[in-house]
């Protein structure tokens, strides 16, 4: 018994020891200058939770993230429906559209937004080409194009625990509800979305967790203008040298993170999620 | 116990058909239930009974033919606009809805006042004899009680049919019987339409008012338990609800009703079923229980033979004996009779009265 144990932690020992050397060693010296930088205390924190413009970046990220995760999780939904409950053609072709994002870098797909939506981008010029609209819509370089990135970024993450708990559901349960009168939409309503609300819960809550720490597609997307807290801790390291605050914002995102992991582990069980 | 009569249903099926590609999965099916009867289907899995119940609920599309409801054709009218009761194999109880919500399920749908909802679940409820269980949810539970939950479901609103598929199959025996008979008293009390999809005989045997024997797709027979026990009407009923002894036939002489033939040496009498003609292969078809050991009495049948192994099974003496001409027959006895105790190897006369066989043709 102990000699398999001993087996098995020398199989699995890489993994820690990788994560304890380039994750949580340097990590501690991040928070250690969110205490110590420029001076020893707690200033940085006071900074945090009084400063203007952190306020303002925490409260975009905030509304932000809850936005994608809304449209996220309801686009998912609606993708899982029917990758479980459709045809068999159908469910192919979702396969495939789920999967093909996930091969293709995420600096490439947020360039590739920025093509659809700027100002003289395909969907203006189409648009205006129709007659539809005389001026280009701004959907670019602001909080919009921040959120459709991150959306469709999101979505496959919020696809398979959906799919997951849509499996889980038993077919003749649908039937019987279909038998005893219910219609389509009753259903939907009162079975499937009840019967699947631990991955509904699950699922929006991995994207939250995902979109909070988001960098490069709201960087290139927004371009600047609607600035969220992975951006903000960027400036404030390379651009304004402010590296307490900078830790100190670190440390309360990894906080939130680490709380919505719990959160996530007590609501639903991860194996069944994915499983 | 107000066992409030309602509205029930005739259901016919005229022509009824349903392919999946080129394999039939029900063909050429005529077949009425009568308003208020406790109707079977029985068969072996495959045989297209579940089909038709299928095509009865509308989960399943017919590919020819019609279902009509009191004459009116509901072949195609979704299942959620059919007002049927429906009792799933393994339940289908929704988990995340306590006890009486699941009850309370289909009022919801049908817009029926809170109030009364909330009285006709609590009846329903008691009448199934889940009294103290109204809050569970369906996982806290046991098989028996959420197949009660089931039944309460499927009877709460008042339909006009109710279909039950393969309600039992998961209980244990004990269990299974106890529900038999509760679920005898529910369709006298409801005097609604039940239609019942089971592989198990004796069950059949035990609820029902009429039988409907389904082998590939086909309907065999269809009567009462006792028509289509003791008048099969095809080999493949006749083994199907039970053990029988079946008896190769020659030289069959045939008069209204009635045949007489040869098995080797002995002459044989026995009614005539329906489709057996001169020329076929026939076969006689008699229960072990309606055979004896003894002297025949004017007019029996007999067959001498040699006793050549006993199994004892509880509640009778299963002997089988050779015949000369080498086939074999199994009779069941009463336990400590006469016959119970004679030895193998014992000479006997196994002897039947006319009307205990039966002449069927040998579609096998």
């Amino acid at each position: 018994m102990s000699n398999t144990w001993g087996r098995y932690a020398i199989l699995l020992a890489p993994l820690p020891l990788l994560l304890v050397l380039v994750y949580v060693l340097p990590f501690l010296g991040v928070a250690k200058w969110s205490f110590t930088d420029p001076e020893v205390g707690l200033g940085q924190y006071v900074r945090v939770f009084t400063d203007e413009t952190v306020r303002s970046v925490v409260i975009r990220t905030a509304r932000v993230c809850a936005i994608v995760t809304i449209a996220s999780v309801t686009l998912a939904y609606a993708i899982s429906y029917n990758w479980v409950f459709g045809p068999p053609g159908r469910q192919r072709l979702i396969e495939y559209c789920v999967l093909i994002p996930f091969w293709i870098s995420v600096l490439i797909r947020a360039f590739g937004w920025l093509i659809l939506l700027r100002n003289n981008g395909i969907i203006n010029s189409a648009l205006m080409d129709i007659g539809l609209i005389s001026r280009p819509i701004t959907m670019v370089r602001n909080e919009f194009g921040s959120i459709v990135g991150m959306t469709h970024f999101l979505v496959p993450f919020a696809v398979f625990p959906l799919a997951s708990a849509m499996r889980q559901v038993d077919a003749r349960v649908l039937q019987a509800a279909s038998g005893l009168g219910a219609g389509r939409m009753r259903i939907f309503w009162t079975v499937t979305v009840p019967m699947t609300l631990p991955g509904i819960i699950g699922a929006a809550l991995i994207v939250y967790v995902f979109a909070i720490g988001f960098f490069i597609t709201p960087a290139i997307l927004s371009g600047g203008r609607s600035v969220m807290v992975a951006e903000f801790i960027y400036l404030q390291l390379f651009q304004t040298v402010n590296w307490g605050l900078a830790s100190a914002l670190s440390v309360m995102l990894l906080v939130v993170v680490v709380l919505l992991g719990f959160v996530l582990h007590k609501v639903v069980r991860l194996d069944k999620l994915f499983g | 116990m107000a066992a409030h009569q309602h509205r029930a249903s005739q259901l016919s099926a005229v022509d009824l058909g349903k392919a999946y590609g080129s394999f039939h999965a029900l063909r050429d099916l005529n077949l009425t239930i009568r308003a208020g009867e406790f109707v079977t289907l029985l068969g072996p899995s495959g045989s297209g009974k579940t089909t038709f119940l299928m095509s009865l609920a509308g989960f399943t599309d017919p590919t020819s033919g019609r279902i009509e409801e009191d004459g009116v054709d509901i072949t195609h009218r979704p299942a959620d606009k059919r007002n049927f009761g429906m009792v799933f194999q393994g339940y289908a109880l929704f988990p995340h809805l306590s006890v009486a919500d699941n009850v309370a399920f289909p009022l919801k749908v049908r817009k029926v006042p809170s109030a009364d909802i909330a009285k006709r679940v609590d009846e329903m409820v008691k009448r199934v004899g889940l009294a103290g269980h109204a809050h569970k949810r369906p996982d806290g539970l046991s098989g028996g009680q959420q197949q009660r939950v089931a039944l309460a479901r499927a009877l709460v609103f008042d339909p006009a049919v109710l279909l039950l598929d393969e309600p039992f199959s998961a209980l244990d025996k004990s269990l299974r019987e106890g529900l038999q008979t509760e679920l005898k008293r529910v369709h006298r009390e409801t005097g609604t339409t039940f239609v019942f999809v089971t592989h198990d005989q004796s069950e059949a045997l035990a609820l029902s008012d009429q039988i409907a024997i389904f082998d590939h797709g086909r309907l065999m027979q269809i009567g009462s338990p006792r028509e289509v026990y003791l008048r099969p009407s095809s080999r493949f009923v006749a083994e199907f609800l039970g053990r029988i002894n079946l008896v190769p036939i020659t030289d069959c002489a045939f008069s209204t009703g009635r045949a007489t033939g040869r098995h080797g040496e002995a002459a044989i009498s026995a009614p005539i079923a329906e489709g057996a003609r001169q020329g076929h292969h026939l076969v006689l078809a008699v229960r072990p229980e309606h055979l004896r050991v003894g002297e025949p009495g004017a007019g029996d049948n007999a067959l001498a033979g040699t006793i050549s192994d006993k199994v004892y099974n509880g509640a009778e003496m299963n002997l089988q004996v050779v015949l000369p001409t080498g086939q074999r027959i199994v009779l069941s006895v009463p336990d400590r009779s006469e016959a119970a105790a004679l030895p193998i190897g014992s000479e006997v006369t196994v002897c039947w009265p006319v009307d205990g066989g039966y002449i069927l043709a040998d579609d096998e």
